[in-house]
């Protein structure tokens, strides 16, 4: 899949790439307005991810020439602008998500990952995790075809952990993941860790989940052999 | 009292004093003025009788006699004549009151007398006018009199209060659409007040300066959040992306991720902070629209169904009373967050196979929710500072932002917080959903 990256801030360019790179991504930058626009003149992405406050103009005009010209790329705004109004006026003029700047890279990817699973309405996006399926879709998850009930913010947690997988995620990032804006409250982990703790309670009896790891210092992870 | 009713009131009384005054003064003033006019008009006749004796001799009216006495069918007017000694009348009025016999009638009269000489004899002029007539003429004066200064307060007073209706409507247009109507931030695409009155045109002009600066600093303010996080939160970010890409490297050392792990942990807890700080300068700038209806038992029972894992954990029993109350013109984002931090808090302080009870009362025409929990309670000496910003229980941090958004949450719609607590035996917060003003 092939991505546009419109920062002007290089650190995070860098780094996005680098992560998405790690993905299988395509990546392409670009830190200016004119840049992107110019670019998007001979070359169709898939993806573009758009920060607002860039050095010579607002990246809302970016959005409007995307949306005009190729209204299937999908758009997500990075910016900072904390602005309620700023947010649904993205939305509202086509963007696909909106996300507030300072974001984790995991957070980046299960965006991306929920926009394309939208946008192509792959029923069959089911991921393997040891003996267990989980269905983002359906919002289900299975053992031997047998259907497991988790509360809604298990699900979250642990489809959150798999599609990261191998990637330590610390407690905030889950809560926040979870909770998205209202997570301030501060130094809630132990809401976490009740719901690791209930989600092994809840798979044990089906197999084995030694795959669902703590991380000491750092949170939990999944942890797959590729 | 609002200003038209204090208007009409001092119209009303206004007249009433002037009616009052007038009613008081009135006899003395037209006894005053019907006993000069009468006194004229004795003095005339007077005037009339030397004339005549002047032109036709005193002949005229003796005829041969030595006096002369004639008066009205009714006995109001008498006129005598009659021989007199010199000195009779020494120091006796011109004109004043007495009592005569006049045919077989006795009455009072206001006589005018007048001694004169002819051919030197000296004659006494008597004209009179009965007093009953003066009372007659004077209060007929004081009925008409005091019928016309009723009529014309009537006409003043209505007149008043429609020139003021009228004169005051332009102030009362810029009450309402400037003042009552008007919601921060204010809507400035509004025409000027109709009106020709200086002071009215000032004022009005002086309220759309004033709304067009407080607009302008909010948007400045505004503006300044808006490029203040983007300062912070960018550096946060590169630094954050780049620990997350670090952290899957392969070959790091168990401590060198419990390091990493430390950083994260500590860059977590900046962000947070700064996200608070963004967040209640967003509530306090009002940048969140108010126009959702709450039903807040559904919100209650969604926000404990999310925290069912925590309650489980703790053993805690809950038991939810609310009615169906619906709040209106709020925003379920920042509801939810309030009640899901009192909540939540209640859950956290709360002992191992405690209660929470949540149940909800009309009072006084108030609405108010109380959160009961049998949690280890707040020292009084905490209470007061329990919503203020950055405020320790001992340097430990509990309390940090988390209360003072809830504060600035309730205060943007309204609601009292009241804490009452025990130590060892639990807290109860009470929530009281004020009216907001209104005209």
């Amino acid at each position: 899949m092939k991505i546009l990256l419109v920062e002007d801030e290089d650190a995070i360019s860098e780094e996005i790439v680098h992560f998405l790179t790690l993905h299988q991504y395509t990546c392409q930058t670009v830190s200016t307005k004119s840049a992107a626009l110019s670019i998007l003149m001979d070359k169709c992405y898939d993806f573009i991810l758009l920060d607002l406050g860039l050095p010579d103009g607002n990246g809302l005009d970016i959005l409007k020439a995307v949306k005009d010209n190729y209204p299937d790329t999908m758009v997500i705004i990075l910016s900072a602008k904390g602005d309620i109004q700023d947010r649904i006026d993205g939305l509202d003029m086509g963007a696909d998500d909106y996300l507030p700047k300072p974001f984790s890279l995991a957070e980046l990817h299960a965006r991306i990952q929920a926009i394309v699973r939208i946008k192509f309405n792959t029923n069959g996006n089911t991921m393997k995790v040891g003996n267990f399926e989980i269905n983002l879709q359906t919002r289900g998850i299975s053992c031997d075809g047998k259907q497991i009930s988790l509360y809604k913010k298990e699900f979250d947690i642990l489809s959150y952990l798999v599609l990261n997988k191998n990637r330590p995620l610390s407690r905030t990032q889950l809560y926040e993941y979870v909770w998205g804006d209202l997570s301030l409250s501060d130094g809630d982990s132990n809401y976490i860790d009740v719901h690791i703790k209930n989600i092994r309670k809840k798979l044990a009896p089906y197999g084995n989940v030694e795959w669902l790891q703590s991380v000491r210092g750092i949170g939990y992870k999944v942890h797959l052999d590729t | 009292m609002k200003l038209n009713q204090k208007l009409t009131l001092y119209f009303a009384l206004s007249k009433l004093i002037i009616i009052a005054l007038f009613v008081l003064l009135l006899p003395t003033l037209f006894d005053w003025y019907s006993v000069y006019t009468i006194d004229k008009f004795l003095k005339i006749q007077r005037e009339r009788v030397f004339k005549n004796i002047k032109d036709n001799g005193l002949e005229f009216y003796l005829e041969g006699a030595d006096s002369y006495g004639s008066y009205t069918m009714l006995k109001e007017d008498y006129i005598s004549i009659q021989p007199i000694q010199p000195d009779a009348l020494i120091e006796q009025k011109e004109i004043d009151d007495q009592i005569r016999v006049i045919g077989q009638d006795t009455a009072e009269y206001r006589i005018l007398r007048n001694v004169f000489t002819e051919k030197g004899n000296y004659y006494l002029l008597e004209i009179g006018r009965s007093q009953q007539t003066i009372d007659l003429y004077s209060s007929l004066l004081r009925q008409v009199g005091l019928f016309l200064l009723i009529v014309l307060c009537v006409i003043a007073s209505i007149m008043d209060f429609y020139y003021s209706r009228r004169l005051l409507k332009p102030f009362w247009a810029i009450i309402n659409e400037r003042l009552i109507k008007q919601r921060f931030p204010f809507n400035l695409h509004f025409a000027p007040i109709k009106t020709n009155t200086a002071d009215f045109i000032l004022l009005d002009h002086a309220l759309q300066t004033l709304m067009e600066n407080i607009n302008k600093a909010f948007s400045r303010e505004r503006e300044f959040t808006a490029n203040a996080s983007h300062e912070l939160l960018t550096p946060i970010n590169i630094l954050q992306n780049k620990i997350e890409n670090i952290i899957v490297e392969e070959g790091l050392s168990e401590k060198q991720l419990a390091k990493l792990g430390e950083m994260s942990h500590t860059l977590e807890r900046l962000r947070r902070i700064v996200r608070a700080l963004l967040f209640l300068a967003r509530i306090e700038s009002r940048q969140y629209a108010q126009k959702d209806t709450v039903m807040l038992k559904e919100l209650v029972l969604e926000i404990c169904d999310e925290l069912r894992p925590m309650l489980e954990e703790k053993d805690i029993q809950l038991a939810i009373h609310m009615t169906t109350h619906h709040i209106k013109n709020t925003n379920r984002e920042l509801i939810f967050h309030l009640f899901y931090n009192i909540i939540n808090n209640a859950i956290r302080y709360n002992v191992v196979g405690g209660k929470i009870n949540i149940y909800d009362r009309q009072l006084n025409d108030l609405y108010h929710v109380c959160i009961e929990d049998t949690g280890k309670g707040i020292p009084p000496e905490h209470i007061p500072h329990l919503f203020s910003r950055f405020s320790h229980d001992h340097g430990s941090g509990r309390y940090g932002l988390g209360l003072s958004i809830v504060k600035s949450i309730a205060d943007l719609f309204d609601i009292h917080i009241d804490v009452a607590s025990q130590q060892n035996k639990g807290t109860t917060i009470t929530m009281t959903f004020k009216k907001k003003p209104s005209f």
